[in-house]
């Protein structure tokens, strides 16, 4: 047999065993996308929310290159560690809130997802899930679809705002929560938030 | 015989191209993504280059003769 197809063969055979380290063995760790540093450190902004100044951080998200973005969260909410790449988690007095990225394949659309695949879920995984309002809105010229709900945990009735900005390959996900009894005084600080997002790459 | 096994080669590479760079991989996927479509390019790759190395010798022989 030529001695080239056997070197090709037998080179082949090795780059199959690197392929495969890569993808499951024990380089496998390389693949996967993993959170930025620079996405976890904020910078300290001022707004105006009901006529008062409220100290606000400025998170610039930098984990996956097609949508890079900017939000802010109040600086008096606690920060709570999150393993998702592109996420935010942080918890208050009486609620809740956060930022993520949802990937949403491409032979569907944003509402079509939230409507057949998220809000299904939720039936099925949150307490006390029954649908307030839903609408299409704007976030900053992006198409975003707003789902609000009533929930309940630990003997509390909460209320939630979850808002899906369409984006180039992932949807933006904010989610906003509050005690039903303090819903309404937070309201206008959850929309400061939620205007204060905007895709960078876009 | 040998034009069959170079366009189905052919196939298998462009395959592995599509999959690496023009589908639409979802989150849970992207492991099995990686390794499917480098397993195809490289396959197809080296499926190629045996076919024509291979022919290759062939002709050379046949000029020998």
């Amino acid at each position: 047999m030529n001695k080239k197809v056997i070197a090709i063969f037998v080179i082949t055979i090795a780059a199959l065993a690197m392929l495969w380290a890569y993808a499951f063995g024990p380089l496998s760790g390389t693949i996967t996308p993993k959170a930025n540093p620079a996405s976890l450190q904020p910078t300290a902004t001022q707004t105006t929310v009901n006529n008062q100044n409220v100290a606000f951080n400025a998170y610039h998200n930098r984990d996956l290159a097609e949508n890079f973005y900017t939000i802010k969260f109040p600086q008096t909410w606690q920060s709570q560690s999150s393993t998702q790449v592109g996420s935010y988690q942080f918890t208050f007095s009486n609620g809740s809130g956060s930022a993520g990225l949802q990937d949403v394949a491409d032979n569907t659309t944003l509402e079509l997802f939230v409507l057949s695949q998220d809000e299904p879920n939720f039936k099925k995984t949150v307490p006390g899930y029954s649908r307030i309002n839903y609408q299409k809105i704007s976030v900053n010229g992006n198409d975003a679809y707003q789902l609000t709900y009533h929930s309940t945990a630990s003997g509390s009735d909460y209320e939630t705002v979850k808002t899906y900005i369409a984006g180039v390959d992932h949807a933006a996900v904010i989610t906003l929560a509050a005690k039903q009894s303090d819903f309404a005084n937070m309201q206008p600080l959850f929309t400061s938030i939620l205007n204060s997002f905007q895709w960078e790459n876009k | 015989m040998r034009q069959i096994f170079l366009f189905v080669s052919l196939a298998v590479l462009g395959f592995g191209f599509y999959l690496k760079f023009f589908y639409d991989v979802p989150d849970s996927q992207i492991q099995i993504n990686f390794f499917v479509s480098w397993f195809l390019i490289i396959v197809g790759g080296a499926s190629i280059s045996m076919n024509l190395f291979w022919s290759g010798s062939k002709r050379k022989n046949n000029n020998d003769a």
